[in-house]
């Protein structure tokens, strides 16, 4: 049978990682901050389990708890200090070794604005757009003008950085 | 750019294989969740709680203690009580109202309902709480003229300046909760715009 634990247990470890990957290139590459705020949204799955409705997949429906945990995060995190980007830690050679591509990676993506910032790290993690556009809740066109443009900054910053 | 960006697809499929800090288990997760519930339903009824508390407390008072025979000191503890009672009706509809904002929402929906609550938020902590907290002032020194038949003018100063330098902190304590809803009403419309460009 299965219990709300059963089906919460099979969610944490289906999708951790995916959470995990987009909280910290949200939060810029920070990891410590990022296994927090990945606790916070599983905690925030266990609440919503019950209000599941089967009207999107599990996967949408954790998508969307993720984008909106990471949104309220802002909030509550703009009283504590933060590191400044530039003390992240810049690569000014050429990022070499796989680490050293995926921090670039996630720096580059942490200098874009918070909700482009989300989108682009689902068209990362191969969604489809029309799933982006429902986890959004805007329209797929806007959704496809909006990618064109952070596709464009982003190669940008990350030429920048390199 | 499609080939660059199939490129940045690779690293983060690379990146995303070592997570790292999985160490949490499902049932602290749980248990963690649980207890954050409870504790989030003590802060939602705390504070409605001792308002209540002093609500009941100045009733008593004002009952076996300190019985105001005048009209005006029964308008004065009338507005004073009658403030509470209004705050405590709002902080229960706003308990209620918070919870429009569901996590589970699509982005836009979320932020939407956030700023309708804030919105309300804006309020209550503005205007309605000084009007409530102005009345209660009101109500307090109405009762003076009565007061001062039996207790000694300088001990009626005293209770009065007193009661000035609270509602100065008390002025205060709002004006740091508005300008705090201010900056969460600024956080969240800043993020509707970034939904609304390129529309």
């Amino acid at each position: 049978m299965n219990t709300p634990q059963t089906v919460f247990e099979q969610l944490h470890t289906a999708y951790q990682p995916m959470v995990m990957q987009m909280c910290t290139g949200f939060v810029k590459g920070d990891r410590d901050i990022a296994a927090d705020l990945s606790q916070e949204v599983f905690i925030n799955v266990w609440n919503a389990l019950p209000g599941f409705r089967s009207e999107s997949s599990h996967k949408t429906w954790i998508y969307r708890i993720t984008v909106n945990t990471c949104l309220q995060y802002i909030r509550k995190s703009k009283n504590k200090t933060r590191l400044p980007l530039e003390h992240a830690g810049t690569v000014t050679e050429t990022p070499n070794t796989e680490e050293e591509r995926a921090s670039s990676l996630m720096r580059s993506i942490g200098q874009l604005e918070n909700v482009d910032r989300l989108i682009i790290m689902m068209v990362l993690d191969e969604l489809e757009y029309e799933e982006i556009a429902r986890v959004m809740g805007i329209s797929e066109n806007n959704l496809r003008v909006k990618i064109h443009r952070i596709k464009l900054r982003l190669k940008t910053l990350m030429k920048d950085g390199e | 750019m499609e080939n660059e960006f199939d490129d940045l697809k690779s690293i983060w499929r690379s990146a995303k294989k070592n997570p790292g800090h999985l160490t949490v288990s499902t049932a602290d997760l749980i248990r963690h969740a649980e207890s954050k519930k409870r504790s989030s339903i003590v802060t939602h009824y705390a504070n409605m709680g001792v308002l209540t508390a002093v609500a009941i407390m100045l009733a008593l008072a004002f009952y076996f203690w300190f019985p105001f025979r005048e009209v005006l000191s029964r308008i004065g503890i009338g507005l004073m009580i009658g403030g509470l009672l209004i705050r405590i009706v709002i902080e229960a509809y706003s308990v209620r109202k918070s919870k429009i904002v569901k996590v589970s929402d699509t982005t836009a929906e979320a932020t939407e309902n956030t700023i309708a609550f804030l919105e309300f938020r804006k309020k209550v902590n503005g205007p309605v709480t000084y009007g409530i907290v102005g009345l209660y002032i009101v109500g307090f020194y109405v009762l003076s003229p009565e007061w001062s038949r039996y207790i000694s003018t300088s001990a009626l100063v005293l209770t009065d300046v007193g009661f000035l330098f609270g509602a100065i902190g008390m002025t205060w304590l709002i004006r740091g909760g508005i300008r705090q809803e201010m900056e969460d009403l600024q956080i969240v419309a800043d993020i509707k715009n970034q939904l609304r460009n390129d529309s």
